[in-house]
């Protein structure tokens, strides 16, 4: 392609994946494992609780890393917005958080080897035609509340997976999940997850401490 | 909530399904079940075409896009009228419209997200004869369109209609007859998906060809950093 002018130009973010040394050509092993979940008293709890749900679009933000705010700016170049990245999210609220962590269980926890108490449990819904655009995670909401240290976070499935809906881990797409499918996110690995089916899907993201 | 509502209540059993005309179901039987792992959903891919330099054709096809600036297709919904809308058409008339009311009054697909540039036929310049080449032993009155979907972008899940061959020809399509066929001319990237009912095309490579057999439910996302680009003859099997 052509490189016209700075402002025509769209390649930013292939280069800056270049200059990361970030490529698809090499494989990354996935840690898959399951845990329990009720999937469906989860769901009617983020309906019934839908006005408590926070609802926010992909975009930079003042308090996230300088690689994340990087992306953000990157993806908005890209034509990402509201009207393809809104996410409505339970837990950031305390009680939602603590609601959340009780409607798993300790059971779960203790497979993904997390200590509960230092937790926190994000119930995402994406409606079709949204994304999350290719990112890192910088866990910063998790790091302001609860210090540095080895921060793991887990991608869990809650409604079943249906046409449309994926998530892209590296270079694994990732699909035909069932309630409580769970992958391992590693730190600075990037990850895409979209859905353009006709249902919304339901998504965990669970940060902690390894204990 | 801190931004603008949903369109529709959320419905966790809409049934494709319901959408579909009949004769095509009929026609073309399908087990309808995500979750089924037993399927054939994968089994109509030809082979990798080299006859075509499929990465200049990608790049052409990005310039021209560049050119132009603003996707002419993408989907809405004229809440004055009533109307399911492809661009400026509407396609209330067409087969595909139970199904638009799934992607756009029961959900919220619109002009934002379901963009995409489109290059058909003769404006496929020098491209034009080489790819007519490729299917013109099995279609006749075939058409060629290629799609560049920029990154953000979606084609919610479907069945073909064939739609736009209906709003061309006015006659109502013969499903029996109408086939369809896909070339990848860009390879697989960050964020690019594509179900064919229950198998998930990636990664592919430019030039993978695929033979769109009826029936099958299928869309496709792109959301990763670069457009992604596909290429479709339809027309009547001869």
């Amino acid at each position: 392609m052509t490189k016209t002018n700075v402002y025509t130009y769209k390649r930013y973010y292939s280069d800056f994946l270049d200059k990361l040394g970030v490529s698809l050509d090499d494989h990354l092993e996935l840690n898959e494992f399951e845990i329990p979940i009720n999937h469906e008293a989860m769901i009617s709890w983020a309906e019934e609780n839908e006005h408590r749900a926070t609802v926010k679009d992909y975009k930079p933000r003042p308090f996230v890393s300088e690689q994340s705010l990087r992306e953000a700016v990157l993806t908005q170049e890209l034509g990402y917005n509201k009207y393809n990245t809104t996410e409505i999210n339970w837990g950031i609220e305390v009680q939602d958080d603590a609601i959340l962590k009780d409607m798993l269980g300790d059971e779960a926890f203790k497979i993904m080897n997390l200590k509960k108490d230092t937790c926190l449990v994000r119930l995402l819904r994406y409606d079709p035609g949204h994304c999350i655009p290719l990112h890192t995670d910088s866990y910063n909401g998790f790091k302001d509340r609860f210090g540095e240290g080895k921060v793991k976070r887990f991608f869990v499935a809650v409604s079943p997976w249906d046409w449309g809906h994926f998530l892209q881990v590296h270079d694994n797409m990732i699909h035909h999940w069932k309630p409580g499918y769970a992958v391992d996110i590693p730190n600075r690995v990037f990850h895409v997850s979209g859905n353009c089916g006709i249902l919304p899907k339901y998504t965990l993201t669970i940060t902690g401490f390894e204990m | 909530m801190k931004t603008y509502p949903i369109k529709a209540d959320l419905d966790m059993y809409i049934d494709p399904y319901a959408a579909v005309p009949q004769e095509i179901i009929k026609q073309n039987p399908w087990h309808w079940n995500p979750q089924e792992t037993n399927h054939k959903d994968g089994d109509s891919f030809i082979y990798t075409d080299a006859s075509i330099n499929w990465f200049e054709l990608a790049e052409w096809a990005v310039a021209e896009a560049n050119e132009i600036r603003v996707p002419q297709k993408y989907w809405w919904w004229d809440e004055e009228n009533e109307q399911a809308m492809h661009a400026d058409e509407s396609v209330n008339h067409c087969p595909i419209f139970e199904t638009c009311t799934q992607w756009m009054v029961q959900n919220d697909y619109n002009e934002h997200n379901t963009r995409y540039f489109k290059f058909a036929n003769h404006e496929l310049g020098a491209f034009y004869e080489p790819l007519r080449a490729m299917f013109e032993d099995k279609l006749k009155d075939m058409t060629m369109s290629l799609f560049v979907q920029p990154p953000g972008q979606t084609m919610p899940t479907h069945v073909d209609t064939f739609s736009s061959y209906m709003r061309k020809t006015g006659e109502y399509p013969d499903y029996s007859k109408l086939r369809r066929y896909m070339t990848f001319v860009s390879d697989w990237d960050w964020g690019h998906y594509f179900h064919y009912g229950n198998h998930i095309m990636q990664p592919w490579k430019a030039g993978d060809t695929w033979d769109l057999v009826p029936g099958i439910y299928h869309g496709s996302a792109n959301c990763g950093v670069t457009p992604k680009i596909t290429m479709h003859w339809s027309g009547k099997l001869k």
